[in-house]
Order: structure tokens, then sequence, then C-alpha cells
């Protein structure tokens, strides 16, 4: 009993991690309709920068996450000028900022690898101990990443629906055309979404990295995963992908403790298989209305 | 555009120039890393032609193509190993058994629309190398692969030297089968029903045609041939293992084909063969080769956004008839 509690809570630990990855790629799909596979280069990027700022410049750890939010959004804001914003509308744009993405992906990995070489680094944004509450083991380190996510979450829902930004940004994903003409300027949106897109990614990458490691490539299962939340809650919405994101934390903390970690992805993705069989748009996705 | 007989000939027959050209290679040149190099440029193209008419003909951005390369690796792997069965008995199962899968996996991800179908198939390639790495009971070799399963017995038939040209032999002969058998899809009536869909898929809906259906029947025929290199391919290398599953590489194929032009005739071997040789070049610089291959296949799309092949036509000026469109991946406007 304890064992189940206790991996319930691991499982609400890795479901918070997930839910900032995910929410962030739903938002590309969302407005952009662009699939962004260097989502998990960008998580190790921000690992990265926040291991540089507390580990190699010595300053403040809590600047870590912050500076690397920031640093992130800037490369997401330049992601989007050098690149997608000038594949989309042209010919084969889906497919081709699918392949480009992938291939930026492939690009920051190993320009990662160069610079910080293939050895594991620590991520120092974390906190040594832990404490037992109701028989469960609970480390500081859990607290902060619920914190910072839960902060970072609250944030983004408050940005999202109570700013002008944030109301364009919904208009936009809802409806492109009508928000553009009310005057929104798409490509602004568009740029935001990337910025802030990244900026979560950065912030996913060094609260996971603080219970894993860093590494040059270890953002392309979280992607994987993140992917596989997105198309659980339904691309593109937002409130369905943070039900996904615990669901599929628990999921595989549960698989993890009873078949065993090998088990865990191939049965997330069993699962999500059968899922789309029966609810192609994902379990929380409305089905979109094609018309002729 | 007037052209002379001699370029008109040139510009209809150079396939098959193409062919004779690669055809009498061995004879003047028997170099083993040429050989080699290209009996995997063949077994490549032959991936891309078929995979191309799943994304660029069918509209179907499909990413399981290469699981299912690595799939027809291991139908043979394992029944040569466990079994004793011969590769070259196994080539033909092979591809049936990933026509097969290729089926199964598309009767639920074909109901997709767009970017589930891109996710749920990447979904799929993961779970079956997840699957197999994962795997201790020594069925698939897990981590470590399978080799020793037997060849098609070239070296006893050609001798040492013999048997690399009659490797690089098939290999063409797959190469030209897959060919016109993608030329033969592209101007059947699945080609055109697949034109039709595109063209407006409720107005071919209405006359009948059925999108569930057709893109079912391209599936599986293509995973026919994939099947069929890749059990090719295993025997080639003598060795199968998870590290075929690798993403790096599967995004590298897919990249050929968008880079050279999906959907075009031969964009896609167009792109396998630049792609090929910038790895090749990159081969001395080994840290440097990804890096380099993902900045020149987004360089190539930032300029030609249809590829390479339609990017060529267009500098030149001899566009002279419109490249075939492939359908929008996603359904979603």
């Amino acid at each position: 009993m304890a064992a189940l509690i206790q991996t319930i809570y691991s499982g609400l630990v890795l479901g918070a991690i997930y839910a900032l990855m995910a929410v962030g790629l739903t938002l590309i799909f969302g407005a952009l309709r662009v699939l962004n596979l260097a989502h998990g280069a960008l998580m190790m990027i921000g690992a990265y920068v926040s291991w540089l700022i507390a580990d190699q410049l010595g300053l403040p750890t809590f600047l870590g996450p912050l500076v690397s939010f920031l640093a992130l959004t800037l490369v997401g804001f330049a992601i989007y000028s050098l690149l997608i914003g000038r594949m989309i509308r042209q010919p084969n744009w889906e497919t081709n900022t699918f392949i480009a993405t992938s291939g930026l992906a492939l690009a920051l990995e190993s320009l990662a690898l160069l610079i910080f070489g293939p050895r594991n680094q620590s991520q120092p944004f974390a906190i040594e101990g832990n404490f037992a509450f109701l028989n469960i083991t609970i480390s500081y380190q859990d607290l902060v990443i619920l914190a910072v996510a839960a902060l970072a979450l609250l944030l983004m829902e408050r940005f999202l629906t109570k700013t002008r930004p944030g109301l364009a940004i919904r208009a936009t994903a809802q409806m492109p055309d009508a928000a553009q003409l009310m005057g929104v300027r798409r490509d602004h949106i568009f740029l935001l979404v990337l910025g802030l897109s990244s900026g979560l990614a950065a912030l996913s990458g060094v609260l996971l990295s603080s219970i894993f490691f860093i590494a040059p490539t270890f953002g392309f299962y979280p992607m994987l995963k993140s992917f596989i939340i997105c198309i659980f809650g339904g691309l593109g919405n937002i409130r369905g992908t943070l039900y996904a994101a615990f669901i599929i934390g628990i999921t595989e903390a549960l698989v993890s403790l009873y078949l065993g970690v090998r088990f865990a992805l191939p049965v997330m993705f069993g699962l999500i298989i059968v899922v789309l069989i029966f609810r192609p748009s994902g379990l929380f996705g409305q089905r979109e209305v094609v018309r002729l | 555009m007037s052209e002379t007989p001699m370029q008109n000939a040139l510009s209809r027959y150079w396939p098959w120039f193409a062919v004779v050209a690669f055809g009498a290679l061995p004879w003047l040149s028997g170099d083993r890393y040429l050989m080699n190099i290209l009996i995997t440029f063949f077994v490549w193209s032959l991936i891309v032609v078929q995979w191309n008419l799943v994304l660029g003909q069918a509209g179907i951005f499909s990413l399981v193509q290469f699981a299912i390369f690595n799939l027809g690796s291991y139908f043979t792997a394992v029944l040569g190993a466990h079994l004793g069965i011969p590769p070259a008995v196994s080539l033909i199962p092979a591809g049936l058994f990933c026509a097969l899968f290729g089926l199964l996996v598309g009767l639920p991800c074909l109901r997709l629309r767009g970017p589930y179908v891109a996710l749920l198939t990447l979904a799929t390639h993961s779970v079956v190398y997840l699957l197999i790495f994962a795997d201790t009971s020594g069925f698939t070799g897990g981590g470590y692969g399978l080799s020793g399963f037997g060849d098609y017995g070239f070296r006893d038939l050609f001798g040492r030297n013999g048997q690399l040209v009659a490797y690089y032999y098939m290999a063409l002969i797959l190469l030209i089968i897959g060919c016109l058998v993608a030329i033969w899809v592209m101007h059947s009536p699945l080609g055109l029903a697949f034109r039709a869909l595109r063209d407006s898929e409720g107005y071919a809906g209405a006359v009948g045609i059925s999108c569930y259906r057709y893109q079912l029947i391209v599936f599986t025929l293509t995973s026919f041939f994939i099947g069929i290199a890749g059990s090719f391919n295993g025997t080639y290398l003598g060795l199968v293992d998870a590290t075929g599953f690798d993403f790096g590489r599967m995004m590298l194929l897919l990249s050929m084909i968008v880079v050279g032009g999906m959907g075009t005739r031969w964009g896609p071997i167009l792109g396998c063969a630049l792609l090929m040789v910038l790895t090749e070049f990159m081969r001395d610089y080994p840290q440097w080769g990804p890096m380099a291959i993902g900045i020149a296949v987004i360089v190539v799309l930032l300029l030609f956004p249809r590829g390479i092949a339609d990017g060529l036509a267009r500098l030149f000026g001899c566009s002279g008839k419109q490249p075939a469109t492939p359908a929008p991946a996603s359904g979603a406007h």
C-alpha cells in the first residue's frame, strides 16, 4: 500500500514536469499547426544553460531556471524568425517544418556534444534531503519541482486568460482568420508562442534534469512522451494536455513499479494507440468539424 | 521549347541510361568501397522511393516505414538464426510479413488525420524498437542483435570478389523493380484516385473513391517492398541489431525524400544521393556530421520548399509541367 501511494506520488511529480513540456508543444501546435521536433533539444539546451549559470559561473542557483527561461525564449524568437516563420505558408510547410525542426534538433544536439562533451552532468538546481510524511518519502527537490511547475502553469493560465496577448494567442488558435480580422498580428502571435513554448521547454528541462541528469540527447524520450501526452489530451487543447500529463505520469510510475521500467514506454505507446482507435482526436480533444 | 531528338531521347530515357551505367560499373571499377556505398545507396533509394509513395502520393505522413524496414531484416535474421531457414528463402516471406504488419498498423492509423498519423506511427516505431531492444529472451538478440544467420550463398557461386558484385546487382535489380512499381502506382487507377482526392476530397468521395481503402492498399504494397529491402540489407550486412532503429537515421531517410522533392518521381533518389554524398564527405569529421546534415536540410528547405528536383527545374527554367504537389500532410487547417 505504501509502495502504491509512493508510486502515485512520484507519478504526480513526473506529471508536473510533463505538463510543462507538453503544454509548450501543444501551444505551438494549437496556434501554428506545427509539430516542433526541436522541443527536446530546447529542453536540453535549457538544462545546460542553468548548469552553466550555477555550476560553471557560480551564480546563485535560483538564477538558473530564470536565466534559462529567458535565454530560451530568445532562442525561440530566433527559431521563429529564422526558420519556422520563413516556412509557414510556403508550399509543403507542414512537412517542411517537421523535417526542419528535426534537423535543428540534430544540429543542436551535436553542437551540445561538441561544447559540453558526452559526459552526464548533474543539475545544480537541486536541494538534497527528504522527509517522511504519512509513510511516503518526499524529497525537498520534489517540492521544488511541484512549486515551480505549479507557479509556471498558473502564470501561464493567467497570461492566456487575462492578458491581451494571451487572448490573442487563444483567438489565433481557435480561428486564425477571424483573429486576424480583429486586428491580431499573426506573425507577432506566432513569435510570442514560439518564445513562450521554448521558455517552458527550458524550464521543464531544468526540472527534469534535476532528478535525472543532463546529456546532449537526454531530451528525446521526454519529447516523445510529451507528444504522447499531447495526442492523449488532444493536440492544441491545453486543459486536456494538463490532465493527460498527470494521467501519463502516474501510469508511467505504476507500470514501472509493477511491470518494470523497460515496459513503461511500450505500455504507454500501446495505451495511446488504443485510445486513438476509439477517440481519434485524443481523450479530451474535440472532433474537428470537417466541411467539404 | 524546341528540343533536338537527342535531347528529347535523353530527357525521356535517362533513367534507362542510368541503369545501363550502373549495370556496367562493376566491370569498369571493382573498388570495394564504391561497391559498398552504392549497395547502401540502392537499398536506401528503394526505401525512399516506396516511402515517397506513402508520403507524397497517398498523402499519409507516416513514420513507421523505417521500423518496417528493420522488421524485414529481423524476420530473415530470426528465421535464419533459430530455424536455419536461408535468407534466400525468407526474402519474399519477409516482404509478406511486413505487408501484413503494414496492414495491421494502417488499419487504425489511417483512420486518423494529419499530425495524429505522424505521432501514432512514430509511437509504433518506438514500441517496436523498445520491445526488440528490451528483449532478453534471445529471440531477437535484444541489444546484441543477431548475426551468422546465413546468406544467399553468393560466395560459393561467384567467389570472394564476385560476392560483392552479386549483392550489387541484386540491390540494383530490387531498386529497378521498386521504381517500376512506384511509377506504375503513380499512373494506375490508384494514382488517379489520389490525384482526385488531393484536388478535392469531397468531390472524390462523392463519386465513390474511398480514401481509406486506397491509402490502405498503398500502405500495404509499399510495406512489402520495404520489407524486402530490409531482408536484403540484413543479409548483406550479416548483422541485424536494434541500432538499425536509430531515430537520426530515420530522419535522414525522411529528409532525403523531402529534400529531393516529396511526391515527385525521381526527387527522393536525388535527395538520397545528395545526402549520402554529404554523409560520406563528412565521414572524416564525425563530430560535425550530424550538424552539417541538419543545417543542409534546413537550408535546402528554406530555399526550395518543394525540394531540390523542383528547385533545379525552376532554376533552369525548364519546368514544363507542374510537379505533383503532395497532399498537405495535415488535415487540419
